[in-house]
């Protein structure tokens, strides 16, 4: 999935433009998360488009690290993505994953660890500034989550 | 906000501990901001709030547009973007209207990350449009009428 950048006009620093960046992967999770949650309502579809009572509760389905690699490794670190060859995002920090009700699907959210320069943004000294971009990336569990989250959620 | 920041227990680096803090803040800013509670989908995410041309500000989903006004007023040259304070006077990220409730909700850059050092980090409020928005802003929403839309 192309993800639209959270490009500002004229961040206030470099850093103000990767939280854009990042703002943009985490909200489109959630929107993720959202759907399948709507996805897995069980009532009628007038009741289903409104999102109101029954179906899974989209909080439950976005994960962070910390909330599952808190202190059990060490050095504790963020688990990274393994085989996501079609994706081209092997060996990447993931920032925070969603599970679909039922474990059809899965998205992760990771840092592409590219570092591309701005133009117009230059340091002091005039050299480039460069920023942290962000990719939300889908598909089954198996596909984009690695081994530790896999069994972390129960699903291996 | 926790550093979970967010989420990662040793950022590789201050970069990354901010873009965990953004994917966080973006995470909360969407699951906060209900479209069923009332809150707006047309602005619900403002990817350009900035001065795409002098005196214009983009607001609209990522990849969309909506232009929502000509600051008249204000000199040529476009407007920086630190003009789009939130009442406290720091800069916004994104912005979304809830105009039955009469409330906003704004990502905001709150600076640095007392939990990272070197990583700046992110907020999500919401509050009535005075407290949250400068009248600058609230007038330039009024003005395409994402606020005022309901009777």
């Amino acid at each position: 999935m192309t993800m639209p950048k959270g490009r500002l006009w004229q961040p206030d620093s470099p850093q103000q433009e990767v939280l854009a960046n990042g703002a943009v992967c985490g909200n489109a999770l959630r929107a993720i998360a959202k759907m399948w949650a709507r996805d897995d309502f069980t009532g009628t579809p007038d009741l289903q488009f409104f999102g109101t009572v029954r179906g899974h509760d989209p909080t439950a389905i976005v994960h962070y690290p910390i909330d599952h690699f808190a202190e059990d490794d060490d050095p504790v670190m963020s688990p990274f993505t393994e085989i996501m060859g079609l994706h081209r995002a092997e060996d990447l920090p993931i920032l925070a994953w969603a599970i679909a009700p039922g474990a059809g699907s899965a998205a992760v959210v990771v840092d592409m660890l590219e570092r591309p320069s701005r133009p117009g943004m230059e340091s002091e000294r005039g050299e480039p500034v460069t920023y942290n971009d962000c990719q939300l990336i889908q598909g089954t569990p198996s596909e984009v989550l690695p081994r530790r989250i896999l069994e972390k959620m129960g699903l291996i | 906000m926790k550093p979970e920041a967010v989420v990662l227990q040793k950022p590789m680096d201050p970069a990354q501990a901010t873009l965990a803090n953004g994917v966080y803040c973006g995470d909360v800013f969407k699951r906060l901001t209900r479209f069923d509670d009332g809150w707006s989908s047309s602005i619900a995410w403002t990817n350009y709030l900035g001065y795409d041309t002098p005196g214009e500000m983009d607001v609209g989903f990522p990849g969309g547009s909506g232009r929502i006004l000509t600051r008249s007023g204000k000199s040529g040259g476009g407007v920086p973007p630190k003009d789009n304070f939130d009442a406290l006077g720091r800069s916004i990220l994104a912005v979304k209207i809830n105009d039955a409730q009469g409330w906003a909700a704004v990502l905001i850059d709150r600076g640095p990350d007392d939990d990272n050092p070197g990583a700046q980090d992110c907020e999500v409020i919401i509050g009535k449009f005075a407290d949250v928005l400068t009248p600058d802003l609230i007038a330039a929403l009024r003005f395409k009428s994402y606020i005022g839309r309901t009777p």
